[in-house]
């Protein structure tokens, strides 16, 4: 090879740049756009579904990716995750063309450190020109910068001490070194000195107020440091003047609930219902902190009002049957069999008839049977095999009181092969639970 | 709010014969655009430069949607792996105030991206 590289080739060097993109007209837009750059077309592969394009992210490791945001059911940014692995900030270029230009979807692609986010459709030219952009600041970054990568590296390496050197010895090189002492808080963060941490996020919200990297690293800590109170307080801040990401989300779902701020959750569902992506882990935290809120409501006697926040919880898991038994047995403790039905209703199909379902339905219906034909119902149950400890010891109890020995005994027999212990356990109690005529043997 | 171009039929200006085949969506979107073009990717069928066409679709702009109407003449046309065809279609007789609130709310759309895409990374704005 002779000649001058392109400054795309000199920076892609013998790799490969990856195009995720389910267009085929878009997809040789870019294709015919990066050989316009200098690169040959065997250097650029397109690939359609995300398996793929995963699997080749995490085999080839391409330094440049253009991705679209949705693929299948999967998100870009999970490629460009994968990548920024592999390589520092300045060694790799990650663009996402999208038709989606929801605040919350540029958040999620900003906080994932994208270089760019280009809005489909988009004008002739644009989509070079942004390319072009982005090489220009990865291959002459200023020496702020360069001095910010330096840091990262030494930060990468765990050298924490000389990491916080170079991003202090940056600040002068910029008017608003916002980013080095964001830069330098983290490295604190990773020495255990929080408080040092904290002071230089809000040294870095004084050269720039509302830095948002500033911002959300101070809100982290506070929340690291079980310090809700003042997180909740950030979280007003942080909502007014950005769009909150999916992590975002399930942080302030934890300060809300850390520091009581129910009335708060419907208001955080509400955003949750309008977030692009939803982690499991989003889904997860929302989920539970709704079921809090509504084992709280139940201990100020807010019964009605647990029932609602119960009601989006049960919204966000899908009516998981975990969830479901949850909400259940709180309304079963409480004695409140109506609304345990009301959930149980919920049930999909799916787990209808399942053994967990028959156990729940059977929980339920002992608040409103006569003891003698709960006691008959879930005789039956164990005799199928699908009762637990718990149903066991109970309709022992109650058959025991009645003296139905006879009942009691064909139990034992079930349970003598498949439990040994729990045989022991029910002899005892028929025998303690008898009628003492029964004991005297009158 | 993101803007869209989308278009319904596109017809051969001479034989009005649709070339777009649509069976599992109603409409296609553009790829690109300029000030007098726009840029569709076309299934099944290989148009040359130089072919006449109608086209009739809708211009989304946010939430509002508005019926769009032009007459066209393909400036650029390269085939695709999937035996279709990407074309540049040049725009003759358009409404041109709506195009141009079209390219305004992209321009608008798409600097505001780039604004909260530098403020989120850290980056003075």
């Amino acid at each position: 090879m002779t000649g001058k590289l392109s400054p795309l080739r000199e920076f892609v060097k013998d790799g490969v740049v990856l195009v995720v993109e389910p267009s085929p007209g878009f997809s040789s837009i870019y294709q015919t756009v990066l050989q316009t750059m200098g690169l040959p077309i065997e250097q650029v592969v397109v690939l359609r579904k995300f398996s793929e394009a995963l699997k080749f992210v995490i085999e080839k490791k391409p330094r440049l990716i253009v991705t679209e945001y949705e693929i299948e059911t999967s998100f870009g940014l999970d490629l460009l995750e994968e990548q920024e692995k592999q390589y520092e900030a300045l060694d790799r270029i990650s663009l996402i063309t999208t038709k989606n230009s929801s605040d919350a979807a540029v958040a999620e692609a900003a906080e994932g450190q994208v270089d760019g986010y280009l809005l489909k459709p988009f004008p002739g030219n644009s989509f070079q020109k942004k390319l072009v952009e982005i090489l220009e600041q990865k291959i002459k970054p200023s020496a702020y910068h360069q001095k910010l990568a330096v840091g990262r590296k030494l930060f990468s390496s765990r050298d924490f001490d000389h990491a916080v050197a170079e991003f202090r010895d940056s600040k002068p090189m910029h008017s608003k070194p916002s980013l080095a002492c964001y830069h330098a808080g983290v490295s604190y963060q990773a020495k255990g000195e929080l408080s040092k941490a904290v002071a230089e996020f809000k040294e870095g919200q004084n050269y720039q107020p509302l830095h948002y990297k500033c911002l959300l690293a101070e809100f982290e800590t506070l929340l690291a440091q079980s310090n809700y109170p003042e997180a909740y307080k950030l979280t007003a801040t942080i909502r007014e003047n950005y769009p909150v990401t999916s992590k975002r989300l399930g942080q302030i779902f934890v300060a809300a609930v850390f520091t009581s701020h129910f009335e708060e959750l419907p208001t955080l569902y509400e955003m949750f219902a309008r977030l692009d992506q939803r982690s499991p882990e989003l889904i997860h935290i929302s989920s539970t902190a709704l079921l809090t809120a509504g084992k709280f409501l139940i201990k100020q006697n807010s019964l009605e009002k647990s029932q609602d926040y119960f009601n989006l919880g049960l919204l966000i898991s899908n009516r998981q049957f975990d969830y479901i038994e949850k909400i259940v047995n709180e309304y079963i403790r409480i004695a409140a069999p109506d609304m345990a039905l009301n959930f149980l209703a919920n049930v999909k199909n799916s787990d209808m008839g399942t053994p967990a379902h028959q156990r729940l339905s059977l929980r339920v219906e002992q608040l409103r049977l006569p003891p003698t034909e709960w006691a008959e119902k879930a005789r039956k149950l164990i005799l199928a095999g699908n009762a637990d400890s718990e149903i066991s010891q109970k309709v022992v109890q109650v058959l025991a009181r009645q003296g139905q020995q006879a009942h009691i005994q064909l139990i034992l027999d079930k349970v003598s092969k498949e439990d040994p212990a729990l045989h022991s356990i029910l002899e005892k109690m028929s025998k303690d639970y008898s009628p003492r005529e029964a004991k005297s043997g009158v | 709010m993101n803007s869209a171009i989308q278009i319904k039929t596109l017809k051969h200006l001479s034989t009005a014969v649709d070339v777009l085949h649509l069976t599992h969506q109603n409409f296609i979107e553009a790829c690109q655009y300029t000030d007098k073009t726009v840029t569709l990717e076309i299934e099944h069928t290989r148009l040359e430069v130089g072919h006449l066409l109608s086209l009739e679709g809708q211009i989304q702009i946010g939430e509002k949607s508005t019926p769009f109407t032009a007459i066209g003449k393909v400036k650029n046309s390269s085939p695709l792996f999937n035996r279709g065809s990407r074309v540049e279609i040049y725009l003759q007789q358009f409404e041109r105030t709506l195009w141009a609130q079209f390219l305004e709310s992209k321009t608008q759309a798409q600097n505001k991206v780039d604004s909260l895409l530098l403020k989120i990374k850290g980056e003075v704005v």
